[in-house]
Formats: C-alpha cells, structure tokens, sequence
C-alpha cells in the first residue's frame, strides 16, 4: 500500500488536491453520458437513427476520408478528403477573418473612441450594428456574394470586427484623460499617445471584444455555413442531416465543441489572464 | 454612513421600474392589436351573412374582400380555415368554414369585408 | 418653461430642458447629421448600382414596402410569431434553468460534478445542434421550439450555478446557526446571493435564444422575421431583407435596453456584493 500512497501523495503535490478533486467529479457527468450512449446502442432504447452507434461516428470520419490521398492530399484540400476539408476550411475562415478584422477592429475603434465627440456619436451605431446579429446579415451576404465561401467569410468578418470596435471604443473612451495628457507634458506626440496609452489602457476591454467576438463568430459562421455556404462544418452537418446521415451530424457537432473548447481554454482564456495580471480587472462592458 | 450599510437609496418601487413598464407598454399593445380586431369584427359581416348566420347553420361558405389581391401569405391563412375555391381580383371564395373560423377571419385587420356567397344564377 | 423675473430680464428666455442638454451634449445632434448622412449616402449609391432592387434598393424603397406589409397584414404576423417563439422559450428556460441551477449549486460536490458539462453545453450553441434535432423531429414547429429552449437554458443553469456557487458560506453557516430551515435559507441567502447572475444568464440566455429564434426560422422554415427575411432574398426582394434586418436589430435593442440591462444593473445594485 505504501507505493500507492506515495504516488498518490505526489500526483496531488503536482497538480493540486482541488485541481484532481474537481477534474474527477466534473468527469463524471460526460462518463455517464458515454455510458448512457454505448448502453443505447446496446440495447437499443432508440432506434440508431437517433442515436448512432460510437464505433459508426468513428467509422463517419474513415468513409468521409476514404478517398484522401494522404497528408498531402490534407493540406492541399484533395476533394476526396471531405472530413478534413470541412474543418480546415471552418477553420481557415477564422483564422483569416481574426487577422483582417481584429486589427481593423481595433484601429478604427481607437480613432473613434479618441475624440469623446466621435465616440458619443458613433457609439449607438455600434450598438445597432451588434444588435443586428450575425444571422440576420446572411441574407443580405448572398445577395451581395452567393452562397459560398465569401459569404461567410463576410459573416464573420462582420461579427468580429463590430463586436471589436465596439469594445475598443469602449475601452479607450474609458481611459483616464490625465494619462493622455501627461504622456503630452512629457513630449509625446500623438503616435506615442495612442500606442502608450490608449491601447494598453483599452487592452482589457479589447480582449474581451475579442474573446466575445470570437464565441459569436463561430456561432455565426456555424449558422452562416448552414444557411449560405458551400463547405465548412456548418455545411457538412447540415447536408447530412437532410440525408439522415446521423452519424456524420454527431461527428460534426462534436467536433465543432471540441474545436471551440480548445480554443477557448488553450487560448482565449490564458489571453485574458495575461491581460488581468499586466493590467488590472478585465473590464466588461456594460 | 455605518460600516457595510448601503448609501440610503429611495426605495424604488417595483412599479416604476422600466423592466416593468416595459411589458405592461408590451402587452398593452398585444391588447389592443388584438381587442382592435374583436371591436371591428362584427362591423365586417354583411347583412346577408348575419341572415344566414342567424339560421346556426354548422358551416358557412363565404366570400371575403381585402383591399388588395390576397397574396400567399394570406392564401394559406384562407385555406388552413376554409377550403378556398378561388379567386377574383380581390375577393376570395370560402367553403365549408366552420362559423368560429369565419370569426377568426373576420378579426383580421387586413379583412374588409365577409360576405354570404351570392345565389347562383340559374 | 419660461422664467419671468419681473422687472431685471428685457423679456423672458426658455431655459432648455435637461433632457435637451443631454441629447445635444451627448452627441445627439452629431448622431443625428450622421444619420441624415448614411441615409444620403445610401441613396446615392443605390441610384448608381446596376440592379437596386436586388442589390441595395434606396430607403425609400424600404420605407414603402414595410408600409405595404404593414397594410396587409404580414408584418405584425410575422414580429408576432417570432417575439412568441422567443417568449415561450424564454419562459420556460427560465422555469427549468433557474430551479435546475440553484438545486445544482447547493451542493458543492455536485455543483463541482455539473460545472463543465453544464460549460460544454453551453458552448454548443443551438445552431449546432439543431440538424441533430432535425433528423430527430423532423421540420417542425416543434424542432425550432426546441432549439430555442436548449439555446436559452444552459447559460441560464450554467450562470445560476456559478452564482450559487460564490455565495460565501458564511452567510449560510449564519443562517443555519440561528436555526432556519433549508426553504429559508434558499429564499432569503440563496436567491438573492445568486441574483446578479440570475439576471445575467437572463440576459445571455435570451439573447442566444433570440439569434437562435432567426436561425431556426431560417433553416426550418416557420414563417416569422428570419422566415421572412430568408424567402425575400431567395425571390429577389432585398427591400424585405433589409427591412426585416432593420427590425430584428430595434427589436434586439428594445428588449436588451428597456427589459433586460435594467433587471440586470438593478440586481447589481441591490445585491451586488457579488463582483462581476
């Protein structure tokens, strides 16, 4: 027993008595879940068009792959790898609309929320703009594009760069105006102002745009790719519910919460610690 | 101010609060949207229609007049409540329509008139 | 509202009213020119592009068909059936959320069981789940009511969890010591403790549930604003697209502003030791 009891001991060293506590207990739930699944399956409470067997959800991944061509064939999007097109495409469209709408964000909201003036003025556009979901922009989006990959390009560059506006004007009309006015005593020029002060002042609440901006996003681009598009995970789940092809929705949408838990944990989060410990309360907006 | 007490706050009523006012500004217009379309009713039915419906007959085959060409969504509202048989310009043909039906029609404010349908010409 | 002081003034000068101050002061009168200006604007390039009615029809155009729907009788329906399906899942996402998440919460175990599967549904957003519901339910009215209703409940369980979560034991200990019964303690700690996050998973669950409303409309196909907006681009009437873009967004405004921001920075105020 002494073996064990040292090992034990060491693991909650490591990684904290609470930590284990918790990860334990909130594991439990999912393992009942999976349980509850594999029991279904089993015993066939529902019949499997409702509830898929684990071992056809895993085999969806292989049918849909089936004629990829590799690892090379992944990443140059070979059209006989749909799984894996699907994803990266939902995910290059993030990626791609965080590096085109999270600087334009911020730009503008910070040349907005300089002058109080412009601010007061343009801050009910940015509340109209964000209450206008990103839902009900698609329609407009395929007039103006198609239904394809520009419109939810579109949707979510949209949705990102409104909700990072917005709190960037929040946030930078929230700085104290001693601090803009002593970086002028000591010589700074406007450049200074903006990069020294507004920002990192407005960094809190930028994050928090961003973080917002991008739960809603993918949200929106999900819906978007439903709605109006021609690849993605939003598409794929959606077509294969209208060919009752269940196993391929489970696959979908448990890769679409694994995807944003990823996200979210490994980087949305820890962005907003950083920010918490460099600069005080993370802000959020009213 | 003691340690820990709140400043002294007026005590706001739960009445003036704006959530509260709110929804009673809400259903103050669903009321009256809806009561709107009780009071017009009546006014709405041709004396033909009121003879026939002074008879308590089971179903009602009528005529209903908007001011303007029914459109699709109104099509479909026409044919959920009565078979409609048709069609001139703005004026539809009903059949079979139970009278509680031919009531809910009549309470729409897009409906401007119900009318018995005319005898046939021999 | 005119001051006459007898005998100093030459004639009396109307002292604006502090509603008007803060309207000019507040950028209002700016707000207002850029409004007039992104009319303008709007107009102009409307009568530039090629096809307007398909690709931006001019405000004016707008204005004259929301006239026309109102007329006939649509628009009502369709605000009407959408702000319904928003308010009985509302409803009751409230009724189950917030009983389910204060059960939840009383416990530290079990509340410490149920915090991340509670996180992970909610981080599902209904959208995703709803061809899973489509295949079960078909396209109904029934799937998008619930798709609503799961949409609108997790942040509210999830929320109210949290907060019954950071309640201080010691308020509880209090209590128990001066001998109340646990529906006491629930009514006079618990609720109110939790209050603040009650109201903000009121307000997050409503809100998720709105999109959710004008998503489900959209890909099931209920008439309703997402409906209606939906079909009017498919048959080439932007003017409804935008109109009904317009009306989703004041609808959104109205109720976030005027319902649901004040429960929620009035529970603050009352009961807002809890920090956000």
């Amino acid at each position: 027993m002494n073996a064990i009891q040292t090992l034990s001991v060491a693991i909650q060293k490591r990684f904290g008595r609470q930590r284990i506590r918790k990860i334990a207990l909130g594991s439990i739930p999912f393992l009942v879940l999976l349980t509850l699944w594999r029991m279904n399956t089993v015993n066939e409470w529902l019949p499997p068009v409702y509830i898929p067997p684990m071992a056809s959800v895993a085999e969806a991944i292989v049918i849909l792959q089936d004629e990829c061509t590799g690892l090379a064939g992944i990443f140059s999007m070979h059209q006989g790898c749909q799984f894996t097109n699907h994803v990266l495409s939902s995910m290059g469209r993030v990626g791609l609309a965080l590096i085109i709408g999270v600087p334009t964000g911020i730009a503008f909201g910070v040349l907005a929320g300089m002058n109080r003036r412009i601010s007061n003025t343009l801050e009910p556009i940015g509340v109209f703009a964000n209450a206008i979901s990103g839902i009900a922009w698609v329609p407009l989006a395929i007039v103006w594009f198609g239904i394809g990959a520009m419109t939810t390009l579109f949707i979510l560059l949209n949705t990102i760069f409104w909700l990072v506006f917005f709190n960037t004007l929040l946030g930078v009309r929230g700085v104290p105006r001693a601090l803009e006015n002593s970086v002028l005593t000591l010589g700074g020029n406007r450049w200074n102002i903006i990069t020294q002060v507004y920002i990192p002042g407005a960094l809190p609440s930028i994050v928090t745009g961003v973080r917002m901006s991008m739960g809603f996003g993918w949200r929106a681009l999900i819906a978007a790719e439903m709605i109006g598009g021609s690849s993605g995970l939003g598409f794929m789940i959606f077509v294969s519910a209208s060919e009752y092809k269940i196993e391929e929705v489970f696959l979908g949408v448990l890769v679409i919460a694994v995807i944003w838990m990823i996200t979210d944990r490994s980087f949305l989060v820890p962005l907003e610690k950083w920010t918490i410990q460099r600069w005080g309360l993370v802000w959020r907006p009213s | 101010m003691a340690q820990g007490q709140t400043p002294p706050q007026k005590k706001q009523n739960w009445i003036s609060h704006p959530t509260f006012r709110f929804l009673v500004a809400a259903s103050l217009i669903f009321g009256l949207y809806w009561g709107w379309g009780f009071v017009t009713a009546p006014a709405k039915i041709s004396p033909r229609l009121w003879a026939v419906l002074e008879k308590n007959p089971s179903e009602v085959n009528i005529t209903v007049t908007t001011k303007f060409p029914p459109e699709e969504f109104h099509i479909s509202i026409y044919q959920q409540l009565g078979s409609m048989r048709g069609v001139i310009d703005s004026t539809a043909a009903l059949y079979s329509m139970s009278v509680s039906d031919m009531k809910t029609l009549s309470r729409y404010y897009w409906v401007d008139k119900l009318d018995a349908i005319p005898p046939k010409k021999k | 509202m005119a001051t006459t002081s007898p005998s100093l003034s030459p004639r009396p000068r109307p002292v604006p009213s502090a509603r008007w101050r803060r309207f000019t002061k507040g950028g209002g009168a700016e707000l207002l020119i850029l409004l007039v200006g992104i009319i303008v604007l709007w107009s102009t390039i409307s009568s530039l592009i090629p096809n307007p009615s398909r690709y931006l029809p001019a405000p004016l155009t707008v204005i004259f068909s929301s006239s026309d729907m109102l007329w006939k009788g649509l628009l009502p329906n369709y605000v009407g059936q959408t702000i319904w399906r928003l308010v009985l899942g509302s409803i009751l996402g409230l009724l189950v959320g917030i009983p389910f998440g204060i059960l939840l919460g009383l416990n530290r175990t079990v509340s410490d069981m149920f915090y991340p599967i509670l996180n992970f549904f909610q981080s599902i957003s209904g959208i995703a789940i709803l061809p899973i519901i489509v295949v079960w339910w078909g396209n109904s009215e029934q799937t998008v009511f619930t798709v609503i209703l799961y949409t609108a409940l997790f942040p509210i369980a999830f929320n109210v969890l949290a907060g019954v979560r950071g309640i201080p034991i010691i308020y509880i200990n209090v209590m128990r010591s001066l001998g109340a019964s646990n529906m006491r303690i629930i009514r006079d700690v618990i609720i109110p403790g939790a209050m603040p996050n009650i109201a903000t998973g009121a307000r997050l669950g409503i809100g998720f549930a709105w999109r959710a409303v004008i998503a489900g409309e959209m890909l099931v196909g209920k008439r309703g604003l997402g409906w209606m907006i939906f079909t009017a681009q498919d048959t080439d009437h932007t003017d409804q697209v935008i109109l009904g873009m317009v009306m989703i967004g004041t609808i959104w405004i109205l109720i976030d502003r005027f319902a649901l921001r004040p429960i929620e920075a009035d529970t603050i105020q009352r009961w807002g030791l809890v920090q956000r």
